[in-house]
């Protein structure tokens, strides 16, 4: 039982992360019916803004971690959001109109772009920093097992909480979230009513951009190791994540990605951790063939 | 000497959407490429790189103006610009092999666009554009009818690759040599 809670106290953190960025995929989906893969390369670029904000904030953040913390994060995500912003404008604006495969180029060669320019600007090699926020919780022990909640987990879960409580207010109950929903519904229409589109879009990268910048500083802090690489395989979860948990559904992304993450965590506990990715794509594969349209995903009609 | 309201619009509204552009550049690229780390002795250490960050900054400025001068109906400026970073990149006054390529090919590509923004430039421009919609009607666009040629000329130009600046390596094994193992094995 304590190895199980284990378990599930890393899964839970896990799953929040991938939640985190797979709420970029599923809004840029959700608004403009396009697959943006440069996103895990925008957290990538997340994590090396946090990593870099940490290096020079390390000198006089040594007894105030939590504003170094808090500086940290407005800063990844202000200028992570700027890339997103920019993406959106440089790679995909110009082909709005095109084809949705050429969109789809453009957003693969952007994703190999933004891995080679951090490569080519940071290095290849793997970053590592010290622990920033150390220990935590002994909730319980037995059977010569203690089960452990860090601070590092924590600060993890709440931010989480925190940000899907703001981003849903934001969503439910704002003129700018009213435009996302109606983008989302039809953008001819949405505009003929006055909502601007190209604005609406922006913003929906820049806000995407933003929570990515979040699971980027937060995948910093709690592994402490990244490379110009880390956006890929990240990035292929996530966006399992919101196939998983139907791609398009705000709730249907965090499900997905805590379930991406509890499959993760358990069958690293229980079976074998090389095979964990397996896990987690198979059951990904069984969704989609008995339930195509994921798990919140409501399916598309065609009114004639 | 007196500029009309028209004159400093047109002098002045370029300048400012291109120094706009420069300074998103200079929040893009400040902390990646102005500030970078490395490992030194087991532990990570924060250090910049500020003239790489301006120049790099500079090459947006510019290109962006020229862009604009290009969209603005001003080729001959647009093409100046371009043809002036080219050079500056070609004559190794621009430091760093990837910000010289960066300058030459972008000048190059610039000088291009003006080239294209002249009345000449707009005709054939519409004449190879596959967004004229005439491709899907008999006959097709001059693109996709000259589409084999087209791709003739890009082989030409990948093969031409060695030979362009800034290529690292310009002497070439002989074939046999490439495909038959050496004798040191």
């Amino acid at each position: 039982m304590e190895y199980f809670l284990q378990q599930l106290i890393n899964g839970v953190t896990l799953g929040a992360i991938y939640g985190l960025i797979a709420i970029g995929y599923t809004m840029v989906y959700g608004i403009i019916g396009m697959i943006n893969f440069a996103h895990g390369e925008i957290f990538m670029i997340g994590a090396f803004i946090a990593l870099v904000s940490f290096m020079i904030l390390a000198p006089v953040g040594g007894a105030m971690v939590g504003l170094a913390l808090i500086i940290v994060l407005l800063v990844s995500m202000t200028l992570t959001a700027v890339y997103g912003w920019a993406l959106e404008r440089i790679a995909y604006r110009p082909l709005r109109t095109s084809p949705r495969l050429a969109a789809l180029i453009s957003a693969i060669g952007m994703s190999i772009f933004l891995q080679n320019y951090v490569q080519l600007s940071q290095g290849a090699r793997v970053k590592s920093i010290q622990p920033v926020i150390t220990g935590g919780f002994t909730l319980f022990e037995g059977d010569g097992f203690a089960v452990t909640l860090s601070y590092m987990q924590i600060v993890i879960i709440l931010i989480t909480i925190g940000l899907m409580i703001v981003f849903w207010g934001m969503i439910s109950r704002t003129v700018l979230g009213r435009s996302q929903r109606a983008c989302e519904q039809d953008r001819t229409m949405a505009a003929l009513l006055g909502v601007d589109v190209d604005r609406t879009i922006s913003i929906t990268f820049v806000i995407g951009a933003g929570l990515a910048a979040v699971a980027g500083m937060m995948v910093t802090l709690y592994y402490g190791v990244i490379d110009f690489y880390v956006g890929f395989l990240a990035g292929i979860k996530a966006f399992t994540a919101a196939v998983l948990g139907g791609i398009g559904s705000i709730p249907g992304a965090m499900l997905g990605g805590l379930l991406i993450g509890l499959i993760e965590a358990f069958w690293s506990g229980y079976f074998t951790i090389e095979y964990k990715d397996v896990a987690a794509f198979s059951i990904l594969v069984l969704v989609l063939i008995f339930r195509p349209t994921g798990l919140l995903g409501r399916p598309e009609v065609e009114k004639v | 000497m007196a500029v009309s309201a028209e004159g400093t619009h047109s002098i002045v509204f370029p300048l400012r959407e291109a120094a706009l552009t420069a300074v998103i550049a200079a929040a893009l690229m400040l902390p990646m490429i102005g500030i970078f780390t490395v490992s030194r002795g087991g532990a990570l250490i924060v250090e910049t790189r500020l003239p790489e960050l301006a120049l790099s900054v500079l090459l947006v400025f510019l290109g962006r103006l020229g862009l604009i001068y290009a969209r603005d109906g001003k080729p001959a400026l647009s093409g100046g610009l371009g043809i002036a970073v080219a050079l500056a990149g070609w004559l190794g006054l621009i430091p760093g092999d990837l910000l010289k390529v960066i300058a030459i090919g972008g000048g190059a590509l610039l000088a291009v666009r003006a080239v294209m923004a002249t009345d000449a430039g707009k005709v054939l421009g519409q004449k190879f554009s596959w967004r004229n919609g005439q491709s899907d009607k008999a006959g097709g666009s001059v693109f996709t009818r000259r589409g084999p040629w087209i791709g003739a000329a890009l082989i030409v130009f990948a093969l031409a690759l060695p030979w362009l600046p800034s290529a690292l390596r310009r002497s070439f094994r002989p074939l046999p040599r490439l495909l038959l193992p050496s004798r040191g094995r």
